[in-house]
């Protein structure tokens, strides 16, 4: 890196290479950590103070100590470290509330507890509550939080902070004395209620640890049973475990854990005769499963609410967060013929595998996906199995989201439902990395709490500079457009093509009036539109689930829609995007590629291949008679797919030294084809389109840089170069590098000088600048998550920015504070054409 | 057409605060509503344009008169490259005013039915929203906030805007 090489040999002299840069870019990649484990094991690792975080709602305080409510507001900026609250803070009832528990041996800092919401970052707490002194929260159950001694799981308690009532458990001592060993907890109904236990799982053992609340003094005691062999009878597996308990419509439920073929939601029933208690498993049904999977990593999340049982997958592919999806089953709507359905299973000497399995997918029809939560909110931690908190009715603002928790990397993704996106954020900085993260549970009642006071008069504070501008404008001057005639605001429109029509049109209701829909994509209006063109392209994104494509343009941030006309647009995925076409390669049937020009509506369906493909990409519009199609099929033999869409019927395989399956970004050079293979090498094929075609070049060098799996490469052509950006984890790191086709080996450049960069999945491109803002720098297919606008990474400054007028704002050094589309999306240069 | 010629006459245009301005008939005639009360002899007199402020009136009739003395295209089929180019170079001199007094020159010129000014204005306006979003352009136009749609109306027009691919 850093040495200074001969411009010729990239063909222009506007790169700029070998600068001192590359510092910065380092220090980037160091400050990244990544601890991916997950799961309560790490509880047990940490000797350094481990911190527990839980969610408050609002409720209703009762003081524990002398300190009186009104010292709040001093309360509030202690957290910097003055005074310590000994009692519940007010919590307002418009946000979601987090408790941060500090229970590591630091005696100075073990005793607080922080209180904060993710949505007002100035409001936090500190407190030292007595009922949390040693004590960790472990769930919350029907308005009551379960306590765990800590650090070891022996005194087990009930808090109800409502009534300030305790009810403490005597000590658990396990017959293998391995109190560490226990997994989740889960109280089956108001203490009260006669058949009311508090229900924990083991992580060595397929074994439940339960105490009965209600009874004789002398008969309470803690029992230990175990059900292996009632699992097993459902899943028909060994060593089968119970995880995510939940309670719902006065029942529990629970996953089982070990799932090769059989997922399961098991329905725990509390017996109690006499003195005793029984727990007996059945079967619901399978778990819900979204129409496609790609994720290598999923995890599962059950949250029962009143009479509604939801269900959260979450899937990472190559350590990323890629998929979300929300089910919900209504157990009223539960018929008894469903809950027959598995009566008297067993499968203890069975196999799920030779299995007629119609049940069990009638189980998974009972199952609703649900694309818009509304104003409710969830949240997850994937570091804890039993945390799934769910709140109708939060500010319908901050609602809509499943907040998905990765307290070991100190993350906090945003799932927006409806929108399909994914906001990466750090926690705050209170929480250490080894924190455990949940919500309070306990019913919160709306105070006169000091956050929302702040909140509203920060609000009307804005209202009323926007009202006093509005009557200034108003005032100073009274000729305004809507003073023009209609036909004079015609003309006016006449002069505005696209974007800066449909801009023009929505100011005003005149303006609305003035200007008629056009239809683009008719020949007539494309007369105007073709010699028009579009400062970027703009990322287009395909909302499956409303049928809904939007354009985005990075430079002005509107976002355009379109209704997709196709309806089985909502089942395919893009697999290219060039000149203003995309193709795709549908679910319905594998083996065929389409093309689709969203602005003509224009669609082509290529041959049937007799294969599947992993990507494919086109050498032209699918119009010009050049056009040629190349795919990367799935199969075990080293193949590429040719077909001319002009000239051949059909696909012409080829024999090619290098087997497809990694393969990525496939890019035409001339009469060669460039692909980046999963590392990052660049592979080549040498005059694909000829009939002697035999061998593939693979780059010898593997790339310097030892690079994680979740580093992301990207190959585009420009002029006469090949270029590969990469991106490390979340942006720690941005490169761009030229291939030099003489030495065969990559080069750091620093500067594109006047050309700009579109990189996604699925579309790269390397384009000249059309205004001087616009150059040097790389778009992303992802939005400022407050702004909603584009993210570019600017190779001058080395940060990521948007384009917002005259607001300054904060660049990002990373990819934190951004969101993320995880509907299949692409960049798109609009074609009429 | 027969007064046209007569180019000594003056015209006599009041402007809405009691301004007059004495004009040569040639170019008051590149007014379209001017020349057809000269044809219905209804223009001995003062023409009062109420509707018309003086600092509107003075860069309208700058206009005319550059206009009128400039060769018209159809009088001269050899007309000089230059004189075109001139012309241009006013017209966006010309153009270079604030958006209020665009918005008046185009009101009046739609008045007086003065083609070429109106065109020019409304290129004018169309080049100063060219890539601004609608708040942008709102502002450009000062337009009333009365007069923008409710936040629900204005949903559904960018909605109905947005579809305009459709």
């Amino acid at each position: 890196m850093g040495q200074n090489r001969d411009d010729s040999s990239c063909g222009s002299k506007k790169w700029v290479m070998g600068q001192n840069r590359v510092r910065k870019i380092v220090a980037f990649s160091i400050s990244f950590n990544s601890i991916g484990c997950l799961g309560l094991h790490i509880l047990s690792c940490f000797r350094k103070p481990v911190t527990f975080i839980t969610i408050l709602s609002p409720f209703r305080m009762t003081p524990v100590t002398g300190r009186k409510s009104d010292s709040w507001m001093e309360q509030k900026q202690s957290s910097k470290g003055g005074s310590v609250c000994h009692q519940l803070p007010p919590l307002s009832a418009k946000y979601p509330w987090f408790v941060s528990q500090n229970l590591g041996a630091d005696e100075d800092t073990s005793r607080d507890q922080y209180f904060y919401t993710l949505h007002d970052p100035l409001t936090k707490y500190q407190c030292q509550i007595l009922e949390l002194l040693g004590r960790r929260i472990r769930g919350f159950y029907h308005g009551w939080v379960i306590l765990s001694g800590h650090p070891q799981n022996v005194m087990w308690s009930l808090w109800n902070p409502c009534t300030s009532k305790m009810i403490h458990f005597p000590p658990l001592n396990l017959k293998d004395g391995d109190s560490e060993s226990i997994r989740e907890c889960c109280l089956s109904a108001p203490p009260n209620d006669p058949s009311s236990i508090l229900l924990l799982t083991r992580t060595n053992k397929p074994a439940f640890v339960f105490f009965r609340l209600e009874g004789k003094r002398k008969n309470l005691k803690w029992i230990e049973m175990s059900y292996a062999s009632q699992l097993k009878r459902i899943s028909a597996e060994d060593g089968d475990f119970l995880h995510k308990l939940t309670c719902c419509n006065g029942k529990m439920y629970a996953l089982n854990g070990k799932c090769p073929f059989a997922c399961f939601i098991i329905q725990l029933d509390i017996l109690v005769k006499d003195k005793e208690v029984l727990i007996k498993l059945s079967l619901l049904g399978s778990y819900p499963t979204p129409s496609s999977v790609h994720s290598d990593d999923v995890t599962y999340f059950l949250k029962g609410y009143c009479t509604e049982l939801f269900c959260i997958m979450v899937g990472f592919r190559e350590k990323t967060l890629e998929a979300a999806h929300l089910f919900k089953l209504d157990m009223t709507s539960v018929k008894s013929e469903d809950m027959e359905r598995f009566k008297g299973l067993d499968m203890s000497y069975k196999r799920w595998e030779e299995e007629d399995l119609d049940d069990i997918v009638m189980s998974m029809k009972l199952w609703k996906e649900l694309v818009d939560l509304k104003d409710a909110i969830f949240f997850v931690d994937l570091g804890r199995d039993n945390l799934a908190y769910y709140r109708p009715g939060i500010a319908s603002e901050l609602g809509g989201y499943i907040y998905i928790c990765d307290g070991m990397a100190n993350i906090l993704y945003s799932y927006h439902v409806k929108e399909n996106t994914i906001s990466l954020s750090y926690m705050p900085s209170l929480v250490l990395p080894t924190s455990n993260v949940s919500l309070w549970e306990c019913r919160l009642e709306d105070d006169h709490g000091g956050t929302k006071s702040t909140l509203d008069s920060k609000q009307e504070e804005n209202e009323i500079v926007v009202r006093s501008v509005a009557d200034n404008e108003v005032g100073l001057n009274e000729s305004n457009l809507l003073n023009l005639p209609f036909d004079i605001l015609e003309m006016i429109m006449e002069h505005c093509v696209c974007v800066e029509y449909l801009n023009f049109r929505a100011t005003c209701k005149l303006c609305h009036v003035a200007a008629p829909l056009i239809q683009w994509s008719n020949k007539t209006s494309s007369m105007r539109s073709q010699t028009y063109s579009l400062v970027s392209p703009w990322l287009m994104v395909i909302d499956r689930n409303q049928g809904i494509i939007t354009f985005t343009d990075p430079m002005l941030g509107e976002n355009y829609f379109m209704k997709s006309s196709h309806e089985s647009l909502a089942h395919q995925e893009i697999c290219c995007s060039r000149f203003g076409w995309l193709l795709f390669f549908s679910y319905d049937d594998l083996e065929c590629l389409v093309f689709f020009n969203p602005f003509t509506t224009n669609l082509r369906k290529l041959p049937e291949a007799s294969y599947g493909f992993y990507t494919a990409c086109f050498s032209a519009p699918p119009t010009s008679p050049d056009c040629m199609v190349v795919g990367f099929p799935i199969t075990d033999q080293c193949l590429v797919l040719i077909h001319y869409v002009a000239r051949e019927s059909s696909w012409r395989p080829i024999v090619v030294g290098t087997e497809p399956n990694s393969m990525c970004f496939p890019t035409f050079f001339g009469q060669d084809l460039y692909a980046l293979g999963g590392d990052g090498k660049l592979i080549g094929f040498k005059e694909l389109g000829e009939e002697d075609y035999s061998s593939a070049f693979v780059e010898a060098t593997v790339p310097v840089r030892s690079c994680t799996s979740s580093t992301r490469y990207y190959l585009m052509k420009c002029e006469q170069n090949l270029l590969k950006v990469i991106v490390g984890k979340f942006g720690k790191s941005v490169e761009v590098s030229i291939w030099d086709f003489s030495k065969q080996e990559w080069e750091k450049i620093h500067s594109l000088g006047n050309r700009m960069i579109y990189i996604c999945g699925t579309t790269c491109l390397c384009v000249e600048a059309k205004t001087r803002e616009m150059e040097n720098k790389i778009y992303f297919p992802i939005l400022h998550s407050k702004k909603k606008k584009i993210v570019f990474y600017s190779l001058e400054t080395c940060t990521f920015q948007t384009f917002n007028g005259e607001n300054i704002q904060q660049p990002l050094k990373d990819l934190f504070g951004t969101t993320y589309h995880l509907f299949p999306h692409a960049w798109i240069e609009p074609t009429w054409s | 057409m027969s007064t046209s010629s007569s180019s000594s006459k003056k015209i006599v245009l009041k402007s809405a605060d009691n301004e007059t301005f004495e004009i040569d008939e040639i170019v008051a005639l590149e007014s379209q509503a001017i020349k057809n009360m000269i044809e219905d002899e209804c223009a001995d007199n003062v023409i009062p344009l109420g509707n018309i402020d003086s600092k509107t009136l003075s860069k309208i009739i700058e206009y005319c008169k550059k206009h009128a003395e400039s060769p018209k295209k159809d009088d001269n089929a050899d007309i000089d490259e230059k004189a075109v180019e001139d012309l241009k170079s006013f017209d966006a001199e010309f153009a270079k005013v604030d958006m209020p007094l665009i918005q008046d020159i185009l009101m009046a010129a739609n008045f007086l039915n003065i083609d070429n000014l109106i065109g020019l204005m409304c290129r004018t306006i169309a080049d100063r929203i060219k890539g601004k979003t609608p708040e942008e352009i709102r502002k450009i136009l000062n337009i009333n906030k009365n007069d923008l749609l409710s936040p629900e109306q204005e949903a559904k027009a960018r909605e109905e805007n947005s579809w305009a691919f459709d």
